[in-house]
């Protein structure tokens, strides 16, 4: 153990033992190796989605430890959300009027403009990421601190595999409350954004709510992409948690990790759910 | 932690919440509406960017919205020119009575930078209301990059001619400055004579005036005038009546004449005719002279001279002649014998 702290990554002592005898890669054999992490890492996230689903289709009922997970990433969440999405909505319409304001003076549009952006990309894309660092955070700690502590090992021994345990219920907890929470944000973020358009640059409400703008399409693409998020931050924050090492330090970087990588999830199913839905629904 | 009671209704406060504002927000979106709608179609060239699922306003008020935009210009139908596009328009049937049968249906756009809609001018109350599937006739957007288009072009057609034929305009522009001077400087030297002839042409015009005036009085508005013209009416009417007899006569008269000039066509009557004449003219000459013979006698007479002439002119002859016939009236028998 001392030894594995002794140096910068942390590594089981098995893996560097063979690190020992096989020599260091250099040059392209990194890129390679890269390469190959990436798409371990790709099959098991991969791996570890499907038996998800499976397990939620197939595994035993627990509306009990559902529930608790839904209090745990909806309801703990919510404040931490609405301060957050209330002063994005906020900095948003006033960027967005100061702006505006330079190209037309005319802001009588400013309010249906913002409600499309919001429910299109902004409300579901900026409520994930902040969901990512609240909820991701602390599931990966959780499992992670289980794995280490050999709990996941237990449950293992008793034939009981550890996803349909710890994963699922987090997982269906979370695509429920994240679509809730992201509705919720959205709405707080336009009503900050109504009162800053009004004290700011005399927008009447009733002029900066204007729906005119948004579509069915937009709504799909919004909802499509609260399910989305939902589904990924648990999966990859899952693990994360499953796949840590070396103690308490290790959960740590295992947390660190789920964060970045629920963050960068959430950007990159943004960047595929929008191309797609320009392709559905254009305009 | 809390109870795992206060739990399930903690989660089902924000479940509910989320949906409550899901389904709030899907209603007032207008994506669910109940009113009954009625289809009416209506016709553009091109309609610009209107798209599917644009709404339909009247003065502002969202009352239906576009479900179709079909395009018939592949239809060959007549030799007419049918519009290009054709739009499906779903109204609310509340609304029917405002839309009339000379309703103007145009596109336009939500402020500045909005979307399109097409707004619908209700039209007057006195025209019918328009039917249910009824056609109309929308009117174009105007082709703004048309428009650019074409000023474009004219735009590089004068900067191209300014810049081909630079000194032409110069020349031309400098003719016309040395005009304009040469003009100006013209009136400055001459502004008095100017002025003069100014007032004078006015002096005249109004003296022209005034014998317009007259002249109409005197001519025209003239009861003579009338009457001249009345005569003159009848005089020619009366010429037209007698011309052409006169006409028939002188032909006659003419022919005549003609008839005769043939008839002293030959050399021996003219020799005649040229005797006769000079002996008429002989004649006329011996004529003349015994009529100064007796001229010349009867002025002796007149002048009381020779016996006839004492006879006649001398009064004194005349008293005694008629006192002796008094006497020889008085005493006959003095021619018998003497006292």
């Amino acid at each position: 153990m001392a030894r594995t702290v002794a140096s910068p990554t942390i590594v089981p002592p098995a893996q560097s033992e063979l690190r020992a005898l096989a020599p260091e890669p250099t040059g392209v054999a990194i890129l390679g190796a890269r390469a190959i992490e990436l798409a371990r890492v790709g099959h098991e996230l991969y791996s570890v989605f499907v038996r998800t689903l499976y397990y939620c289709a197939r595994g035993r009922r627990e509306p009990g430890a559902i529930l608790q997970q839904m209090y745990e990433i909806g309801n703990r969440s919510v404040f931490f959300l609405t301060v957050v999405m209330g002063f994005i909505g906020m900095i948003l319409v006033f960027q967005a009027g100061l702006q505006a304001k330079r190209v037309v003076p005319d802001l009588t549009l400013l309010g249906a403009t913002y409600l499309e952006l919001l429910i299109r990309d902004l409300a579901a894309s900026i409520g994930a990421l902040m969901l990512a660092t609240r909820v991701g955070a602390g599931i990966a700690a959780e499992i992670g601190s289980m794995v280490v502590t050999e709990q996941v090992d237990a449950l293992r021994m008793t034939a009981a595999d550890p996803i349909d345990y710890l994963v699922k219920p987090r997982f269906i907890a979370s695509v429920l409350m994240t679509t809730c929470l992201i509705i919720w944000s959205a709405a707080v973020a336009f009503g900050s954004g109504m009162i800053t358009a009004y004290t700011a640059f005399d927008v009447q409400p009733r002029t900066f709510m204007n729906m005119s703008l948004v579509d069915a399409g937009d709504l799909t693409i919004g909802l499509a992409k609260c399910v989305a998020y939902g589904a990924a931050i648990p999966v990859v924050s899952a693990h994360s948690g499953l796949s840590t090492f070396g103690g308490s330090e290790g959960v740590g970087w295992a947390t660190t990790r789920a964060v970045v990588n629920s963050s960068l999830a959430v950007i990159m199913l943004n960047m595929f759910i929008s191309a797609a839905g320009f392709l559905v629904f254009p305009g | 932690m809390s109870s795992p009671r206060s739990i399930e209704v903690k989660v089902g406060i924000l479940i509910l919440t989320a949906v409550g504002l899901l389904a709030a927000f899907i209603l007032v979106m207008g994506g669910l509406n109940f009113q009954p709608t009625y289809p009416i179609y209506v016709d553009f060239d091109n309609p610009g960017g209107l798209q599917t699922g644009a709404p339909v306003k009247i003065a502002g008020v969202k009352v239906g919205k576009i479900v179709d935009v079909q395009f018939r210009g592949a239809e060959p139908k007549t030799n007419k020119r049918e519009p290009l596009v054709r739009m499906k328009v779903t109204v609310e049937k509340r609304y029917a009575q405002s839309v009339h049968e000379n309703s103007i249906f145009y596109v336009t756009t939500q402020g500045v930078l909005g979307e399109q809609f097409l707004a619908i001018e209700p039209g007057s109350s006195d025209r019918p209301v328009l039917a249910e599937g009824g056609v109309v006739r929308g009117l174009d957007p105007p082709r703004l990059d048309m428009l650019l288009s074409e000023s474009y072009e004219l735009l590089h057609t004068a900067v191209s001619a300014v810049r081909d034929n630079r000194a032409e305009f110069s020349e031309a522009f400098d003719g016309l400055r040395q005009t304009l001077k040469g003009t100006g400087g013209f009136f400055d030297r001459n502004g008095q004579k100017i002025d003069r002839i100014t007032s004078n042409v006015e002096q005249l015009t109004a003296d022209a005036q005034g014998l317009m005036k007259k002249a109409g009085d005197k001519y025209v508005d003239n009861a003579q005038i009338d009457r001249i013209l009345a005569n003159v009416d009848h005089v020619t009417i009366a010429a037209a009546k007698d011309v052409p007899p006169i006409m028939a006569d002188a032909k006659e008269t003419l022919a005549s004449a003609k008839r005769i000039a043939n008839s002293l066509g030959n050399e021996a009557e003219l020799a005649k005719i040229k005797q006769v004449v000079s002996d008429a003219s002989d004649l006329v000459k011996m004529a003349k002279g015994a009529t100064s013979d007796a001229q010349a006698l009867l002025s002796h007479v007149k002048r009381g001279k020779g016996t006839v002439g004492a006879l006649v002119m001398d009064e004194q002859l005349y008293d005694d002649l008629q006192e002796m016939a008094r006497d020889l009236k008085h005493n006959p028998w003095k021619f018998f014998w003497k006292e």
